[in-house]
């Protein structure tokens, strides 16, 4: 089919004959934006109007308080470590997963998305289970004054848990569509294993890797639930921003924590625009590729 | 070559393969595998009876009803308005596409907490949409149905991106050749588009019911947590945990971890059975 | 029932894609749009089924004399064959074939046993009945291609279009389709119309043939007339391989290549210059040099395996290709070598003025 026709059929909304009438069109496309007005934006909206409330002097002054301080330390902390963490968990399960064939390889993936499925309180449980104070290795950590649970090393595991799976899941499919076939003629050529894999492999993955990284370092930083449960909510000490602004909520203390709150919702508006950034720098390639992304985009 | 690979993996010039899946599979085990075992081993020290009683307490039983309940409904709206979302984003052209597009994302990008709290404001008695309806004589927060809100803004994405890449990829050509065979709009949609869209919409309200059900966050604020009538599994956890009822905390967590599991079967299996007709 | 549309244009953006094409398909024949990529033939094919609304200003589109230029897709009844897998992925072959059918509004439906009736009819015709609890996954190509032919015939149309059906085929399951797109409309007598790009489909199968390029009509007639009398240059060139060769006016008469051709044409200027296509079977080659075999090649290339004997020469004079083709027979008679040197004798040439780039 020439050009022209292909792209035409491609496009939404272009002059096509047949489906519906263009009365039927605008009542869909009215209640599918009240939908999402409603759900996204009315939210959305509302992060920064409660935290603008009392004026830009109040909101500013949100963040000059030692806790708040603390929690935008202790998140940043655990984001530093978590992150780095599951980068190199997930190029080295992509790198095996993408370019070999073995038995178990299903399985192996299915295991990797495993705290997708679980439910952020259960994530912190397991760590309560393992190293709590009537956990499993409770008494041996007393015994050597170490403590997980209640400080920040819990903290990291929890987050580490719970943001596992964003690496290795959107670099997999990218991997495996790009297949096998540049590194080997890198190392026919004559590179070694580690050239190949930082001139040919680390070049073509790069997008997908810096996409990840921003979503698992935005998933790490307003991580709650598996958090909360590991924390022991000590102010000053063990509150990420998340569970600070749960504290201001409850004290009632409104605009700081919209304040707070409003912090996070900037990085999550970053982490969307990231991705958008990241979609475009894909639309120039082939289809597989950009198939492969949508697949890896879930959860 | 890679002496440990033996038959494990065909043969590839590619170097590596043992060194990346031993690192693979040791930090599996060591974040995610142990630690998940612990659940079922805990819940092991229990016996029958205990579990049982653990897990079928009015308290938690009422928990049940609400999560699940709250959870289907929630999944079930995405479904409907998830599709009519993606119908529109992909098929219309509209202004502003892009950016409603990347907008769509939101609630999986932005902390549960956050959610919580925005969601709390905006439906609370005094709030901005919350007042109104009160006036009405509907309440919305610290009720099932503020539950019911939140869990559809959380799964809001997923029914949409799952149902977008089938739509885009379409062939206009069916849709082409039905109207030449006289089809009317509504007799397309039924016949030849709903029926390709089906395995992608179960896919969606599985993604958005398994999501919903373990949600915390963006629930805990706006539903008022009172036992019996609006307090969710998660939170039930919780306050086991803080009441040092490992036993009570760990079997409520086994019978959540099971329907995780199998929810993410059903998934694998439904992504599965979505390419068999292709060709 | 016959086609007529009147100065239709399209375009797609910046995109002119029909430019003021009109065009008359008389009742009952099997007509192709014959064109390359982007000459507009599957534009005007859709804009007569209603796939497409042609821009405003355009004239209207007739069937058998009536105005349809407002009806929609569904009323226009016309029978559509898309290239690619058109049928319905999730429904059986009987119920895609039994599909236009069974929408039909609830008074002019038939009953159950007269649809299973037509159905199996129409399997039979193209020898698939047992084909007919199976999914169009478990189909060959050509065989989705047969159903796709039946489901359109299965409403009756008074009008059967395809777009390059056959364009995604294996060859031979192409040549195999042709025969039953002849058959059927044989024994149908239904007005079709096919687009495709492939000159030989169109020479082989169509009643008549119109050629297409950049959103015009360029030559309209039967496959002889296109094939034999070329209208112009892109015509010539399009239809089957041909040779160029250069040349000009002089004295009155056309000169190519120092010989002079037995047709003068008064209307052109001194030293206009020209181009004479020549197919390659119309290429004589003969070991010495007469007032007919002017042209001195040496033999590049010989090609024995096929029905025909293909030969690639080398002029020369000025370094271009010729290709020639003989009958096996002529070929053994002059036991030609490679390397060796020859003369060219050019016959039927198709001459233009060289207006025409290619």
């Amino acid at each position: 089919m020439s050009m022209p026709n292909a792209a035409i059929l491609r496009n939404p909304g272009a002059a096509g004959a047949v489906g519906e009438s263009r009365c039927v069109r605008w009542v869909l496309t009215g209640v599918a934006l009240a939908f999402l007005g409603l759900f996204l934006f009315v939210p959305l909206v509302a992060v920064f109007v409660e935290a603008l409330k009392k004026g830009l002097w109040a909101y500013m002054r949100s963040f000059s308080d030692p806790d708040a301080k603390a929690a935008i330390r202790l998140t940043l902390t655990t984001a530093g470590i978590a992150v780095p963490l599951n980068l190199i968990f997930g190029v080295a399960a992509a790198w095996a997963i993408a370019k070999f064939d073995f038995k178990g390889k299903s399985v192996l993936t299915t295991l990797i998305d495993l705290p997708f499925a679980v439910s952020p309180i259960i994530s912190g449980l397991i760590f309560v289970l393992l190293f709590g104070l009537h956990g499993w290795a409770g008494a041996w950590l007393a015994e050597h004054n170490i403590k997980i649970i209640f400080a920040v090393p819990g903290i990291v595991l929890a987050t580490v848990f719970v943001t596992f799976p964003f690496i290795a899941r959107e670099l997999i499919p990218l991997m495996q569509s790009q297949g096998t076939e540049e590194e080997q003629a890198a190392l026919v050529l004559g590179a070694s294993g580690w050239r190949m894999f930082t001139r040919i492999t680390l070049p073509n993955i790069k997008w997908g890797l810096l996409y990840g990284v921003i979503l698992c370092n935005a998933r790490a930083m307003g991580e709650f639930g598996a958090v909360s449960v590991v924390s022991g909510h000590i102010r000053g000490q063990t509150n990420t921003i998340p569970l600070y602004v749960e504290i201001l909520y409850n004290e009632y203390n409104f605009v700081a924590a919209f304040a707070m709150a409003s912090l996070l919702t900037i990085l999550a508006l970053v982490t969307l625009a990231a991705k958008s950034v990241v979609e475009w720098k894909f639309a120039d390639e082939p289809s597989e590729r950009s198939r492969a992304r949508k697949e890896s985009r879930l959860i | 070559m890679n002496v440990q690979s033996y038959q494990l993996k065909q043969h590839s010039i590619l170097p590596g393969f043992g060194l990346s899946l031993g690192y693979t599979l040791l930090y599996l085990s060591l974040i995610v595998l142990i630690p998940l075992a612990a659940v079922f081993v805990s819940a092991g020290s229990l016996t029958p009876g205990q579990f049982w009683a653990a897990i079928s307490h009015p308290r938690v039983l009422a928990s049940y009803r609400l999560s699940f309940g709250a959870s289907f409904i929630a999944a079930m709206i995405n479904v409907v308005f998830g599709l009519l979302v993606a119908w529109v984003l992909v098929r219309y052209r509209l202004a502003g596409r892009r950016f409603i597009d990347a907008l769509i994302d939101l609630p999986f990008a932005l902390p549960t907490a956050v959610a919580g709290i925005a969601l709390t404001a905006v439906y609370a008695p005094n709030g901005w949409i919350g007042g109104p309806l009160g006036r009405l004589g509907i309440k919305v927060a610290y009720t099932p149905l503020g539950v019911i809100l939140a869990l559809t803004f959380i799964g809001l994405p997923f029914v949409v991106r799952t149902v977008q890449p089938v739509l885009q990829d379409l062939s206009k050509e069916s849709e082409e050749a039905a109207a030449s065979l006289g089809a009317s709009a509504p007799q397309i949609f039924k016949k030849v588009i709903l029926p390709e869209l089906v395995p992608s919409l179960l896919t969606g309200f599985a993604l958005a019911f398994a999501r919903a059900l373990g949600e915390y966050g963006s629930v805990v604020f706006i539903s008022g947590n009172m036992p019996m009538r609006t307090e969710i599994t998660p939170l039930l956890i919780i306050t086991k945990l803080e009441q040092y009822d490992y036993a009570g905390a760990t079997a409520i967590a086994v019978v959540m971890l099971v329907t995780s599991f199998v929810l993410l079967l059903i998934i694998n299996v439904l992504q599965k059975r979505a390419t068999r007709y292709q060709f | 029932m016959s086609i007529e549309v009147n100065n239709v244009s399209k375009t797609f953006g910046r995109f002119v894609a029909l430019k003021n094409v009109s065009l008359h398909i008389p009742s009952g024949e099997l007509v192709a749009l014959l064109g390359p990529s982007g000459s507009g033939k599957t534009t005007l094919l859709r804009i007569i089924a209603g796939l497409e609304i042609p821009d405003p200003g355009s004239g209207p589109v007739f069937f058998h004399g009536d105005n349809i230029s407002d009806r929609s897709v569904a009323e226009r009844q016309v029978g559509f064959v898309f290239q690619h897998y058109s049928l319905f992925r999730h429904m059986s072959i009987f119920e895609n074939v039994a599909f236009g059918l069974r929408v039909r509004p609830r008074r002019i439906r038939f009953g159950k046993d007269e649809i299973r009736r037509r159905v199996f009819d129409l399997l039979k015709l193209v020898q698939l009945e047992q084909a007919a609890n199976l999914y169009p996954s478990q189909l060959s190509g050509g065989q989705r291609q047969r159903i796709a032919l039946i489901r359109a015939l299965a409403v009756e149309p008074k009008i059967l279009l395809l777009d390059e059906p056959f364009g995604a085929l294996d060859a031979k399951v192409r040549k195999e389709l042709r025969r039953w797109l002849r058959r059927l409309h044989d024994e149908m007598s239904i007005t079709s119309v096919f687009v495709t790009h492939d000159q030989e489909e169109a020479l082989e199968v169509a009643d008549r043939i119109t050629v297409m390029n950049a959103g015009q009509i360029e030559q309209e007639g039967t496959p002889e007339q296109v094939y034999h009398q070329p209208a112009n240059s892109f015509v010539c060139n399009f239809l089957g391989n041909v040779n160029l060769f250069h040349g000009r006016v002089q004295d009155g008469r056309v000169c190519i290549e120092d010989l002079e051709v037995a047709r003068s044409r008064d209307d052109y200027a001194e030293r206009t210059p020209v181009v004479a296509y020549v197919r390659p079977h119309d290429i004589e080659i003969s070991r010495q040099r007469d007032h007919e075999f002017t042209i001195l090649a040496q033999i590049t290339h010989i090609r024995t395996a096929g029905a025909t004997v293909r030969i690639e020469l080398k002029r020369h004079d000025n370094g271009e290709f010729v290709e020639a083709e003989l009958n096996r027979n002529r070929y053994l008679e002059l036991s030609l070598q490679n390397r060796e040197n020859v003369f060219i004798k050019l016959q039927n040439p198709q001459i233009f003025v060289a207006d025409y780039v290619i």
